[in-house]
Parts: C-alpha cells; sequence; structure tokens
C-alpha cells in the first residue's frame, strides 16, 4: 500500500478546510442535485467535509486522481437508485478502498438489496426521507469505523517495520516463544546455550516492543508472528 | 231468410276482399315487406275468384272454372307463402307450382271420371285443405310468439273449413240437389263468415305486424342498453386496470416521493438546529424555507397524477400533446428502466404533436406497451434500448415503441387482443385490450407485428388535431 501525501494547510481557507477533513469528509453520491444540496448542507452544518457528486462514476474518478487531501476518517453516502453505476457497484468497486466505508440511502426498501448491501460491508443502510439524528449517528459511525481502519494500518505497519529489524535468530526464538515452546526446548532445537535463547528473546521483546507475555499471544493471534 | 240474399252477401265478401288487401297494404307504409305483400296479393286473388265465382260466366265454362280454381288456388298459396315468410320459412316456387299443377289435374281427372255436379264439392275439398294448411301455419306462428293476430287468421280459417266441410256433406247428402247458393244456414253463416273473415283477417296480419315491429323495438333498447352497461363496465374495467399498474408501481411511487420528502424534512431540521444555535441567518433560512416549500409542491405534484389516473376517467377530450404523454409516461417508468438496467430511446420531434384526447387514457395505453416493452427486453443478456419514437404519419400521429426480445409468438399475434390472454406468469391479460378499446374510442388504432430483425414492435395511431385552440393538456 503506498503511503499517502498529506497537504499542509497554507491559507486560512486550507486551514477551515483541513479542521472538517479532520473531523470528516462524507463525499455525498444521487443523481438528484436537490438532495445532493439539502445533505451536503445539513452535514455540513455539523462539521464535516462535503463533497457533492451526481453520479458514482464521478466519485470513482476523484479518487483515482492524484490531488493530495488533509487528513482525516472518509465515508461515501451514496444513493441505491441511480442509472447507470448504482449504490451496490459503487460499493463493490470501493471494496479496494477498505479505508472509505459506505452508508448506503434508499426511497425503497427492497430486502434483497439491503442484505446484499450489509454481507459486502456497508456500514448503514438508510431510509429517505432520513432523520437529522440517525444521519448524524450513521456518519459518525462510518467515519469511526475509517478512523479506526487507518490507526489499525498504520500499527499494522509499523509493527511490520519492526519485524523486519530483527535478525534471523532473533526471529526464529520469538516466534517459537509465542507459540508457547519452553526456553529449555529452542535451546535443545536451535542447538545453542539456554542463556542464548533467553539473550535472544529479551532483545526480539524489545525491538518489538513487547511489555507482557500477553502481547505475544495476541500477535499470534492477528496472524502478524 | 228471404232479406239474406246469398248470392249478394258473397259479392260483398269479393269486394271486400278486393278493397281491404289494397287498404291493409297502403296502410302497412313502412313496413312493406314480402311477406306483407304476399298476403295483400294472395288475399286479392282470393277477392278475384269469388267475384268470378259469382258473376256470370262470360266465356266456356270449362276453361272459366279452371281459372276461377287456379286464382283461387294462388290466392290461398300467396296467404300461405306470407305466412311462413313471417316465421322464418318458405316454399319453394316448385311446391307451388306442383300444388297449383296438382290442382288442375285433379280438377280434369275429376271431370273425366266423374260427374260434372261433383266438381264443386271437389274443388273446395282440394281448397278445403290448403285452407286447413293456412290455419296450421297460423296456429304455428302462435305459438312461435307473433302475437294475439296469429290467432285470429288461425281462428277465422278454421271455422271457415268447417263450414266447408259441413256444407260439402250437405251437399252430397242432399244427392246434390243443393249447392253454395241454395239457402240454408250453413251457406248463410259461411257467407257472413265470409264477409267478417275479409277484415278480420287483415286486422290480425295487421296486429302481427305491430307486433313484430314491438318486438324490434324492444330487441333495439335491450341492444342499447346492453351496450351502455358494456360500455360502462368497460369503463370501469379501465380503471381498475389503471389501479393495478399503479399499484404495481408502488415502489416507483414511494421513490418518487422520498426524493422530495429528503429535502424537505432534512432542510426544516436543519433550519430548526440552525435557529436553535443561532448560526442561521435570514437569508440562509429564507433559502432553506424555500427548499421546503419547493419540495412540497413537488409531492403535490405526485400526488396528483396519481389521483388524476386512479379516478374513474370521464372521458374529457381535449387537444392533447402526445409528445407529453410520452414524457409523463418515461418519468413514471424511471425506476422501472433503472431496476432493469434498461436502456429507453427516445425520438421525439420539435414541435408538438396534438391529438383529441383524454391525457390520462392516452398516457395508460403507452403505460401498458412500454412495460410491456421493458419486460420483453428482460429476456436478453444485452441492454437493447427500447425505442420509443412519436412521428407525424400524414394525417395521423403515430407513436412507435420497439423492443428487441423475442417478439410475438404466433398464437400470441392472434390472440393478443382478446381479454385474458396474456404470456406473464402474473399477468392478467387485460393491458393490450383495454389499450385497443381505448384507442378505438379516440378514433385511432392499436396495432402490433414482429419487425423484420426481430423483436415486437407495437403503433398507436391517431387522428392529428390540425389546429389547437385553447384549453390544452
Amino acid at each position: 500500500m503506498t503511503k499517502m501525501e498529506y497537504m499542509r494547510p497554507v491559507t486560512v481557507g486550507d486551514a477551515a478546510r483541513a479542521e472538517r477533513c479532520a473531523r470528516g469528509t462524507v463525499a455525498i453520491v444521487d443523481d438528484d442535485p436537490l438532495i445532493l444540496e439539502a445533505l451536503s448542507a445539513l452535514l455540513s452544518f455539523e462539521g464535516y467535509a462535503c463533497d457533492t457528486f451526481s453520479c458514482a462514476q464521478d466519485y470513482l474518478d476523484s479518487l483515482s486522481d492524484s490531488v493530495p487531501r488533509f487528513p482525516g476518517p472518509r465515508c461515501v453516502l451514496c444513493d441505491v437508485h441511480m442509472p447507470s453505476m448504482d449504490g451496490l457497484a459503487l460499493q463493490a468497486c470501493l471494496a479496494s478502498h477498505p479505508e472509505i466505508t459506505l452508508v448506503l440511502m434508499s426511497g425503497v426498501s427492497r430486502v434483497e438489496q439491503v442484505i446484499s448491501a450489509f454481507r459486502a460491508g456497508a456500514s448503514d443502510f438508510l431510509l429517505k426521507p432520513i432523520d437529522d439524528e440517525l444521519l448524524f449517528a450513521a456518519i459518525a459511525k462510518a467515519l469511526r469505523a475509517s478512523q479506526q481502519y487507518e490507526e489499525n494500518s498504520h500499527v499494522r505497519a509499523h509493527f511490520l517495520a519492526r519485524k523486519a529489524s530483527l535478525n534471523r535468530r532473533e526471529l526464529e526464538v520469538i516466534v517459537m516463544a509465542a507459540h508457547g515452546r519452553l526456553i529449555r526446548e529452542i535451546a535443545d532445537e536451535l542447538g545453542i546455550a539456554e542463556r542464548t535463547v533467553k539473550l535472544y528473546k529479551q532483545r526480539a521483546s524489545e525491538k518489538l516492543g513487547l511489555k507482557r507475555a500477553r502481547d505475544l499471544v495476541r500477535l499470534v493471534d492477528q496472524g502478524l508472528l | 231468410m228471404d232479406f239474406f240474399d246469398l248470392r249478394t252477401a258473397y259479392l260483398i265478401t269479393a269486394l271486400m276482399y278486393l278493397i281491404v288487401p289494397v287498404a291493409t297494404w297502403s296502410v302497412l307504409a313502412s313496413e312493406r315487406s314480402r311477406s306483407a305483400s304476399l298476403w295483400c296479393a294472395g288475399s286479392l286473388l282470393n277477392g278475384i275468384a269469388t267475384w268470378m265465382a259469382i258473376i256470370p260466366d262470360p266465356m266456356s265454362v270449362l276453361t272459366y272454372k279452371l281459372l276461377i280454381r287456379v286464382v283461387m288456388c294462388l290466392g290461398i298459396l300467396g296467404r300461405i307463402q306470407s305466412l311462413l315468410l313471417l316465421g322464418g320459412q318458405s316454399m319453394k316456387a316448385r311446391t307451388i307450382l306442383l300444388i297449383v299443377l296438382a290442382n288442375v289435374l285433379f280438377f280434369e281427372i275429376q271431370r273425366f271420371f266423374f260427374d260434372e255436379r261433383y266438381t264443386q264439392v271437389f274443388a273446395f275439398l282440394f281448397h278445403g285443405l290448403l285452407y286447413g294448411w293456412l290455419s296450421f301455419i297460423a296456429f304455428w306462428l302462435y305459438r312461435k310468439g307473433r302475437g294475439a293476430g296469429a290467432i285470429l287468421i288461425g281462428a277465422t280459417y278454421l271455422i271457415v273449413n268447417l263450414l266447408l266441410l259441413q256444407i260439402q256433406t250437405l251437399i252430397i247428402r242432399s244427392d246434390f240437389s243443393m249447392d253454395f247458393l241454395s239457402p240454408h244456414p250453413a251457406t248463410i253463416a259461411l257467407a257472413i263468415v265470409g264477409v267478417i273473415s275479409a277484415f278480420m283477417n287483415h286486422i290480425g296480419y295487421v296486429g302481427m305486424v305491430l307486433e313484430g315491429v314491438r318486438a324490434r323495438e324492444l330487441e333495439a333498447v335491450a341492444a342499447r342498453a346492453r351496450s351502455e352497461v358494456t360500455h360502462r363496465l368497460g369503463e370501469q374495467v379501465a380503471q381498475l386496470q389503471r389501479q393495478k399498474v399503479l399499484g404495481e408501481m408502488s415502489s416507483t411511487l414511494a421513490h418518487e416521493l422520498s426524493q422530495p420528502l429528503t429535502v424537505v424534512l432534512s432542510s426544516a431540521q436543519l433550519a430548526r438546529r440552525g435557529v436553535a444555535s443561532g448560526q442561521l441567518d435570514k437569508a440562509a433560512l429564507g433559502v432553506l424555507l424555500q427548499r421546503v416549500i419547493g419540495g412540497s409542491q413537488r409531492i403535490a405534484q405526485i400526488i396528483d397524477r396519481i389521483r388524476t389516473y386512479i379516478r374513474p376517467s370521464t372521458l374529457t377530450r381535449k387537444a392533447t400533446n402526445l409528445g407529453n404523454v410520452v414524457a409523463d409516461v418515461v418519468e413514471m417508468l424511471v425506476l422501472d428502466v433503472d431496476e432493469r438496467k434498461a436502456l429507453l430511446n427516445l425520438r421525439l420531434p420539435p414541435r408538438p404533436v396534438w391529438v383529441t384526447g383524454d391525457f390520462v387514457q392516452l398516457s395508460q395505453i403507452l403505460l401498458n406497451v412500454v412495460r410491456n416493452a421493458l419486460e420483453a427486453g428482460a429476456y436478453l443478456p444485452g441492454r437493447e434500448p427500447v425505442l420509443i419514437e412519436l412521428l407525424q404519419d400524414g394525417d395521423q400521429a403515430l407513436v412507435r415503441v420497439s423492443d428487441a426480445g423475442p417478439g410475438f409468438t404466433q398464437e400470441a399475434l392472434e390472440q393478443a387482443s382478446r381479454s385474458f390472454f396474456t404470456t406473464k406468469p402474473d399477468g392478467l391479460g387485460l393491458g393490450l385490450p383495454i389499450s385497443s378499446a381505448i384507442a378505438s374510442q379516440h378514433g385511432g388504432t392499436l396495432t402490433w407485428h414482429n419487425a423484420p430483425q426481430g423483436g415486437a414492435v407495437v403503433e398507436l395511431r391517431l387522428p392529428i388535431l390540425q389546429t389547437p385552440e385553447q384549453d390544452t393538456e
């Protein structure tokens, strides 16, 4: 995954925008311009950065252009029923952007659509007309999920970098220890002294920034070791 | 009995049978059917024969008597044929000829082999049989419901027949010392009945004609009532079909209504928040209120359209722009089109195309037709567009809907205009019949066929209104 290029705010206008983006960027996609107007007004009032698009393709194009953005969580609020690409198709295209969460909205409630939307990982599904409290709750939840994902991915990246800094022996020892092997067993298997094993294990733990034995087990659960 | 002269009585009968048929014929005026002509002609011949029988014989006896018999025979046969025609049947000309010939033959044989005196008896025997047949047919007509006049005729001839039998018997028994002109209660009775029968028969006949006229009028009224009921039922069915279609499109309606409602709700809620937090100035509030108003008006429009569509239609004839009808129908089907991932291709002329008609009913036709086309296209893997064209074809407006589906099967081509024929699993089979009926009511036609390159083509043709005045739609 490429690293994001983040802008630094320069002008006053930039600063305002940056503040909004930090709270959350909501991309609203609907073929009805009046709805775009009404919803973006409401969400802007709540302090979010709103970008409106009248078709899903426009939004996807905006993702792939290399304009750098201000940092912050991102989500999309999209109508299910649109000509050419509809909300569910957009959801499929966004699979490659797991850090962008999706809230769908619709004027009719087709059960199959709702089910498949949630199965494909939508954060929420709102029925029009949307009550403001419900809208804010759904957007907040979606942005929180986006935030969480970003944080998790940073943490992952950070850990993998640290793991790369271990040498071969340190890695072998800490992996075996993580899988519950005793120091004596590790020493026997690798053909080194127990004292050496203890040294390697301690060094690896420091490099990885592990504090408790529990952390080691958790790393195995997360598939990192 | 001196005051009663039989000869005079027969004279009067003869006169009656000459005058009354003519009078009847002229009175029947517009009801002069073949039957009436035959009846009057037959009676006239009867009168002539009676007259001939009474006046002194101008030519040689045999030929004269033969002539009387033939004329009398034809007179009765004419009336028999007339009544048969009233009952819907007919004697062949051959048969008539045969009977006359038989009469002549009978006369010749009888004259040859038997005594002169028997002539009269045999003549009246033969004619008696014919009269018997006539009264039988009259009673048959009564049973067929041709009215009381038939009884009158039947009864009269029955009495005549009985009297004739009686007289013949008397003549034979008296050993030919008497004849029809001898004074006797029976002959007097026959003379009187003869006079009365002249006008009784014609009254009876006119009575039957009147009965026929009345029956026809009743049938016409009943037919009119039936067609009115059919018309009204047809209108109700058309309305029900509109309601059904609307029901099927309820998700379209929900979607349509949810859009402006979202604008209204979000704008109003934003206004409330903004006012509560003091962050909204008057101008911004004005903008939000305008959005609320606009959204509400849009909702009102949609509801109004629904109301118009499902109300019972009193066929309003106004100048209607077919372009508007097509556009309205396309708008109603937007969600349908989206969901099927279909494409609608529109080819509309730049200027309006005017017809005289009812906006709602015309859109009902197009709604049915385009929905059919969209469903036909569902069979295809690709997304061939449904093509809707509006054009002017001479003095007709033509709306043509073509799809690239499987087209009509042979069975469908023949049966599609019949009610309750459908190829859809949950279809009612009323869309095309109702649409055809509406097209006819507007003076146009709805036709369908398969395109040479595959797919179905449905065409609605309506007469163009040249120059619309005010009050247009």
